[in-house]
């Protein structure tokens, strides 16, 4: 399953975009190859929103079979394959908790942890430069912008999920996310 | 930018999805008729998208792959022809048309007279007859992979398309939706991912049905359809036109 352990993150985000290019023609072992280099960073951020090791695990062959049906799609020039694959990990996440109406509970000690900026690039395929571009712009936000962006993104919150779990009014929320936005937006040039 | 005073961030919000009711549905609509809304839902996107990597992994069980195996033998054991429509209890109906979508949208005649005669190219060997009157909308992807022809008959009761390439996940199908000029998008139903389909449309359905109304496919849910909204990413969209 470590296919890839011992070559350096650049080498494996070329072998992570050729293995997605040829399941993109449909190359079934490719898409095993993707499996074991991706899946475990795949089900941590579904855990995240599903809150259900076994509900997530679901989850995660959906993911699969999209990135099957999808990779011909991929265009390695418009993100990185590991980001492209997260969105629909998330994405597939979010739409199977919000479809379902669960609101399920957990201390967020049981979560897996996030760690600060990309310490995790070695393992885990980042694109190092535009992560930590993105990342020095979030840490110039205002506290409560920030922790409410960060929340939305890796819990899959909603804004009155938001409001309700930070404990402020649905309109201060709403300002916070947007002003937060707006900053993120004018740090990254967009 | 698509962003307008009133929504600044809207492109940012639906992105992180943090959106709700109306302003959830503003963003798919306007995913579906403004390209540069697109382009900027996308921007962030890959920006925070970014964000993701920063979670630490958690190893799968080992059943995981062999589901996920065998699931793809399954998927490919059903041929790849005409799929069988999945229908919901109410599958054509557009009672669930979102909030927002005027009376007059809906009343709007069917009306179109233009008198030529063009041959309407399908993607498919099926070969479709113009004929005077008809509305149509010719779809396709960048690549060309996945292709739709739609057509409307003079009277605007009968919906014949022809669709190619299109390949949703397993537990998805492709949906067809109808944007109005300043409204909603309103589902057509489920359609089959390659061959042809006919069917008749309701009287609501032919008004919405006009020439310069936009056409566009998603990949939802099998279940439940006609769905109350469209989800990203659009597979094809283009408008109807009048032959």
């Amino acid at each position: 399953m470590n296919t890839a352990s011992t070559s350096g993150p650049q080498e494996k985000r070329q072998e992570l975009v050729r293995a997605l290019s040829l399941v993109g023609r449909g190359d079934r072992v490719a898409l095993e190859t993707v499996y074991s280099m991706t899946s475990a960073k795949l089900l941590g951020v579904i855990i995240r929103i599903e809150r259900d090791r076994e509900a997530a695990e679901d989850v995660l062959q959906d993911v699969y079979l999209k990135v099957w049906r999808r990779a011909g799609r991929f265009n390695p020039d418009r993100a990185s394959p590991i980001t492209w694959l997260c969105a629909i990990a998330r994405n597939t996440a979010i739409d199977a908790k919000r479809s379902a109406g669960r609101k399920t509970e957990v201390a967020d000690d049981d979560l897996p942890e996030i760690a600060d900026g990309c310490a995790l690039a070695d393992e885990m395929l980042c694109d190092k430069e535009d992560a930590a571009r993105v990342q020095d712009c979030l840490e110039g936000l205002q506290g409560n912008h920030r922790r409410s962006i960060r929340m939305a993104f890796f819990d899959g919150l909603t804004h009155s999920e938001l409001a309700e779990r930070i404990g402020v009014p649905l309109g201060t929320m709403k300002s916070w996310i947007r002003r937060g936005l707006e900053s993120l937006k004018g740090c990254l040039g967009g | 930018m698509a962003d307008t005073p009133e929504e600044p961030m809207l492109a940012g919000e639906y992105a992180l999805r943090v959106l709700e009711g109306e302003e959830l549905a503003e963003a798919r609509r306007r995913l579906l008729s403004d390209p540069e809304f697109v382009r900027e839902v996308q921007w962030w996107e890959d920006r925070i998208g970014t964000w993701a990597e920063e979670v630490a992994p958690v190893q799968p069980t080992e059943a995981v792959w062999p589901a996920i195996s065998a699931r793809l033998e399954g998927a490919e054991d059903t041929g790849n022809n005409v799929v069988p429509i999945k229908r919901g209890p109410a599958p054509w109906s557009i009672g669930l048309a979102l909030a927002g979508l005027g009376a007059a949208a809906a009343a709007i005649a069917l009306s179109v007279a233009t008198p030529t005669t063009v041959p309407v190219p399908v993607p498919t060997e099926t070969q479709v007859a113009s004929s005077e009157g008809q509305l149509v909308a010719q779809l396709a992807s960048e690549d060309a992979a996945i292709r739709l022809a739609s057509l409307i008959d003079p009277d605007g009761r009968r919906l014949t398309l022809t669709a190619a390439g299109l390949t949703p996940a397993e537990g998805q199908s492709p949906e067809l939706w109808v944007i109005p000029d300043g409204g909603a998008p309103v589902s057509l139903g489920l359609i089959p991912e390659d061959g042809r389909f006919e069917r008749e449309l309701t009287g609501d359905e032919a008004g919405l049905l006009q020439a310069g109304a936009l056409i566009a496919v998603t990949y939802e849910s099998s279940i439940g359809a006609p769905h109350e909204a469209p989800t990203l990413p659009i597979i094809v969209a283009g408008p109807l036109d009048a032959v």
